[in-house]
């Protein structure tokens, strides 16, 4: 008879289940397979789990009525789930019934942590945020055309600032930039771009920058040609005509 | 102060979940880890329609005849389904899932989350459209046109005023690291979307608040919520305890410090003031002590666990997602300062470690997550260890290659840049560089076909959480055997 098959029948319990069993205790522990079956159909001792087993399974303790004592390295964990989360199984509970049982581990907690309020948390955390976004965000953006910066204040006729919003609506900003910087990379792309009401800055430059763009379009039909998809270019879907003419008229302005 | 758990104690299943005191709003439809449980299944497909998109407008960036809608709508359609359908719900549905574990209090307003849940997948969906159709206002990372704001940040909202009323009636004394993620996550969340949505500001303004917004998205609510989580999932996979709750301070306070300063980095030499940029690069150094400080802490929690490592994707998850974290959080600092943002700003460096952070690490520290928490949310086990194992490999290689491509792909354009700009050869090649056949085009062809690697593993995750459902082993409560009732033949 198989150590399997005694096992199983020393227990009284299916030999399907008494192999997974064994197979989840040897992962757990580090043993083999028949060494924990041969364990356990001869009534002697199969590795122990690991204090994992024990440990992540570990329930809420008792209530201590007086202060706990604080110990030398972190300690405790709360764990209201009643059973393990991980992918190994569980081995504990399917352990055969005529295994002895290992000793309860003692349990190492794996969760660390300490008595504080989390409003303290809160407050840190929302704080910061604010401070970021009044220094990176509004600070910046409060600065005025003679208080330490220029403003082209471009003029744009009112076709063209409907262009503008069809600019933006678009997407055009996910390829084209409206931003000449003060830097090499940028030198002969046109003036360097001031803080300006009417641009749409953009973030990626995949086709070229825009900024100036009207005063290096050849013509409006160049311009329109682009937008119907000549080139590289994508075609400018579900635009009316009108549309597509204020779009031009904004291109046609910037300069 | 580290001390001993004493709250939640003597507490039992049905104490923890008082069927009786959550009434009217609050408890419709409510039971317990439905939240969670659902939250982290329609995240899941958000994770598949919005890897689509997104690689749908990086292949519209290289070759944009081929696309019917431009990349300039897609990118924002991605964004909405990744960062708001899927790291949204996906990560509130993790603070459902550990609220009351760290609380040993009932999730408060259970109900209301499945509420919002619904009223978030329709919001999302609706501003998918709206973009896509052209009504977006051109605003990164969503586009989405300002009167829509109003419902997204609406449910939005939710998971602070879950957490918030969770956190009031909570048990446990005892703060954990994964909380603090979670409270700072939550409560940025919707004062971000404010910031970043603001109507009636001027082209300046508005792009500072758009990159904050994306960046202290990305830091604090997609990794640092992740990373809350991880602090919860390595420990009890590992059944080691936290290596150092220093550290981890360490980590959570310097990701707040650092997290919204990667935005203003990026228009350097603009017509920002002259202070920004310099404040920006050296508080964006905050960025890879924040990271890097986590991945070594997570990774000396794991232990005597790393033999097991290769058997144990919950834990190998979770490592390479921090350390991928780590590298990402590296390459933002270094791409803060002056002499490197002038070469990479407005360039794909942003998109590589863009694509890092939420492809690589996030997705990672998800993936970790949903595996250590599905079998007790539905009773079934990950249909399979290897299976899961092989996920978080490819994951990790097509994000390392992705990212490594595309960031050479804007190092390349940025020296191009300059290169012209001193040959005075502009016009042909110094303005963009989709439209030259020269070394970055090439360099993002390959950084497409690791795109590609990786959309097949994102799949491959969503398929895994499925097929838990219908293919995982039960869990063991299913085929519970007690000491007292033995089973028979």
């Amino acid at each position: 008879m198989s150590d399997l098959a005694a096992a199983a029948a020393a227990m009284g319990v299916p030999e399907a289940l008494v192999k997974r069993s064994a197979e989840a205790r040897a992962r757990a522990t580090g043993a083999t397979v028949d060494d924990i079956l041969a364990a356990w159909a001869g009534g002697g001792e199969a590795p122990s789990a690991p204090a994992s087993a024990g440990a992540v399974d570990e329930g809420p303790k008792p209530q201590a009525s007086s202060p706990t004592p604080e110990p030398a390295v972190a300690t405790s964990g709360v764990s209201p789930e009643p059973q393990s989360p991980d992918l190994e199984p569980q081995t504990s509970n399917l352990e055969p019934q005529a295994a002895p049982r290992p000793a309860a581990p003692s349990a190492p907690p794996i969760l660390v942590g300490e008595r504080q309020g989390v409003g303290v948390v809160m407050s840190g955390s929302l704080g910061l945020l604010v401070l970021s976004l009044l220094l990176s965000v509004f600070l910046p953006s409060m600065q005025q055309p003679g208080n330490g910066i220029r403003s082209s204040n471009h003029p744009f006729s009112s076709a063209a600032l409907e262009g503008r919003d069809i600019y933006a609506s678009q997407g055009c900003a996910t390829c084209h930039t409206q931003l000449i910087r003060n830097v090499v990379t940028d030198v002969g792309l046109g003036p360097v771009t001031l803080d300006d009401t009417n641009q749409v800055v953009g973030y990626r430059r995949i086709g070229p920058d825009l900024s100036a763009i009207g005063s290096r379009a050849e013509d409006t039909a160049a311009l329109m040609a682009l937008l119907a998809g000549a080139g590289n270019h994508p075609a400018a879907t579900g635009l009316s005509e009108a549309d597509l003419a204020n779009l031009v008229a904004y291109l046609r302005e910037s300069s | 102060m580290a001390a001993t758990s004493t709250a939640g104690s003597g507490t039992s299943q049905s104490e923890l979940n008082p069927p009786g005191r959550l009434t009217g709003l609050m408890a419709a439809g409510a039971r317990r880890d439905s939240a969670a449980t659902r939250h982290l299944f329609t995240s899941t497909a958000f994770l598949g329609i919005g890897a689509l998109l997104w690689l749908g407008s990086m292949a519209a960036m290289r070759f944009p005849a081929l696309f019917p809608i431009s990349a300039g709508r897609l990118r924002p359609m991605a964004m909405i389904a990744l960062m708001l359908g899927w790291l949204v719900l996906g990560l509130a549905g993790g603070v459902y899932y550990l609220l009351p574990r760290l609380t040993g209090a009932s999730l408060r307003g259970e109900g209301l989350a499945n509420l919002a849940l619904a009223a978030s997948v329709g919001t999302f969906a609706v501003a998918i459209v709206l973009v896509g159709l052209g009504f977006g206002d051109g605003r990164e990372p969503f586009a989405i046109p300002w009167w829509w704001d109003v419902p997204v940040l609406a449910v939005l909202a939710v998971p602070a005023l879950v957490t918030l009323l969770s956190l009031r009636e909570r048990r446990e004394s005892i703060v954990y690291p994964s909380l603090w993620f979670m409270v700072a996550g939550v409560t940025w969340l919707p004062v971000l979307y404010v910031a970043g949505n603001l109507p009636g500001l001027r082209s300046l303004a508005i792009a500072l608040g758009d990159l904050a917004f994306s960046a202290g998205f990305l830091h604090v609510w997609a990794l640092g919520v992740a990373t809350g989580l991880a602090y919860y999932v390595v420990p009890k996979a590992s059944g080691q305890p936290l290596a150092n709750r220093q550290l981890a301070r360490v980590g959570f306070w310097s990701l707040l410090f650092g997290a919204v300063w990667m935005g203003p980095a990026q228009l350097v030499a603009g017509p920002t003031p002259e202070w920004l940029p310099a404040v920006a690069a050296v508080l964006g150094l905050a960025i890879p002590v924040a990271s890097t400080a986590n991945a070594v802490n997570l990774a000396l929690t794991i232990g005597p666990e790393w033999r097991n490592i290769g058997r144990r994707p919950i834990l190998a998850a979770a490592v390479a997602g921090s350390a991928l974290a780590a590298i990402a959080g590296i390459a933002t600092a270094i791409a803060g300062f002056r002499s490197a943002a002038v070469l990479v700003a407005f360039t794909p460096f942003w998109d590589g470690v863009i694509y890092l952070l939420m492809f690589g690490a996030v997705i990672l520290l998800f993936a970790s997550f949903a595996w250590l928490a599905i079998p007790t949310l539905v009773g079934r086990m990950i249909d399979s260890q290897k299976r899961a194992t092989r996920l978080v490999r490819r994951i990790t290689f097509a994000a390392g290659g992705t990212f490594l491509f595309l960031t050479l792909a804007g190092l390349a354009a940025g020296y191009g840049w300059t290169g012209a700009a001193y040959s005075g050869l502009v016009e042909n090649f110094g303005e963009g560089w989709a439209q030259t056949s020269g070394l970055p085009s090439v360099l993002f062809g390959i950084a497409l076909l690791f795109g590609t690697l990786g959309l097949l593993a994102q799949l491959g995750l969503c398929a895994s959480i499925y097929r838990s459902l219908t293919s995982g082993r039960a869990t063991i409560q299913e085929v519970l055997i007690t000491d007292e009732e033995p089973v028979t033949e």
